[in-house]
């Protein structure tokens, strides 16, 4: 049987796959985290933040690191929580793109 | 794919797919050639036999959560039923471009079965013979036909989905025997 024909049937089996199982969810994860950024950047001015990040990192990456989690939590709760958010999102988003790709290779080899 | 998925059932097979394709790779390898033998019996162009057994294993994946096992249901004939109906319905669209000309191979009959899927070949043979045949009637009669006979639907389901009467119906349904018959010994 021509390796053609079997992978155009895979490939479009790997379509429907994405698009019933993937692409929704990850839409909603992106949704989120844009919206859980748009709250943050209402929130916190994060220019300073970071021109603080880059005085504190002028010392040692020690001191960048106390700085970042002093800055965490004298953040507020919801912050905190939004900041938490967007690492798990972000996180959920890495994994399923690395199932995506994965999936094409073991799928269409 | 390891020797260990190999030995799975078709449904369990097709269950993983869901979750991760590749798994469909399985149930393509498995039943391909066959499937476009049978469609190639029925077409008889490569190009168009290729173009059914692809939509017939897209099909297989996109209502593949409607398959449920049960007693004298197995997936092997649910799978050749869609691929049946598709090469069906793929027949009459290339009769339509067609005009009318191009007829089914009245032998499918003496489609040689490999030892893999004799089986399949006892469960598909009538139904293929009766394809063959229903093809060859007006498009109104087999319809009907089809519905009844191959789809197992009831007068009711029928007469909803054609939008006629139950007596229209009936009517249809003994002129399409008829012709049938016809049609059958003249082969």
């Amino acid at each position: 049987m021509s390796p053609i024909f079997k992978t155009k049937i895979l490939w479009r089996i790997y379509v429907i796959w994405f698009f019933r199982r993937v692409l929704p969810l990850v839409s909603a994860q992106i949704l989120i985290i844009a919206f859980a950024l748009k709250i943050f950047a209402k929130k916190v001015f994060l220019g300073k933040v970071l021109e603080n990040a880059a005085v504190a990192a002028d010392s040692s990456y020690w001191e960048f690191l106390k700085y970042l989690a002093y800055a965490f939590f004298s953040a507020h709760i919801l912050i905190q929580i939004i900041i938490i958010l967007i690492l798990a999102l972000g996180t959920l988003l890495l994994r399923d793109a690395g199932r995506v790709i994965r999936t094409y290779i073991n799928t269409i080899r | 794919m390891d020797e260990l998925n190999k030995q799975l059932p078709d449904e369990v097979v097709l269950k993983r797919a869901f979750k991760d394709p590749s798994y469909f790779n399985l149930l393509v390898d498995k039943y391909e050639a066959a499937f476009l033998r049978k469609a190639l019996g029925i077409v008889k162009k490569q190009e168009e036999a290729e173009d059914i057994v692809q939509e017939t294993f897209v099909k297989i994946y996109k209502y593949g959560h409607k398959f449920k096992k049960e007693a004298g249901i197995e997936f092997k004939s649910w799978a050749y039923k869609i691929l049946m109906n598709t090469s069906f319905t793929h027949y009459q669209d290339l009769k339509k471009t067609a005009g009318n000309t191009e007829y089914l191979d009245p032998l499918l009959y003496e489609d040689k079965p490999s030892e893999k899927d004799l089986d399949l070949a006892t469960i598909n043979d009538a139904k293929a013979a009766v394809q063959a045949v229903i093809t060859k009637m007006p498009e109104h009669l087999a319809k009907v036909l089809k519905l009844y006979y191959l789809e197992d639907m009831s007068y009711d389901s029928i007469c909803k989905v054609e939008k006629i009467a139950i007596t229209t119906l009936k009517m249809r349904l003994f002129r399409a025997k008829r012709l049938f018959q016809k049609i059958s010994t003249e082969n």
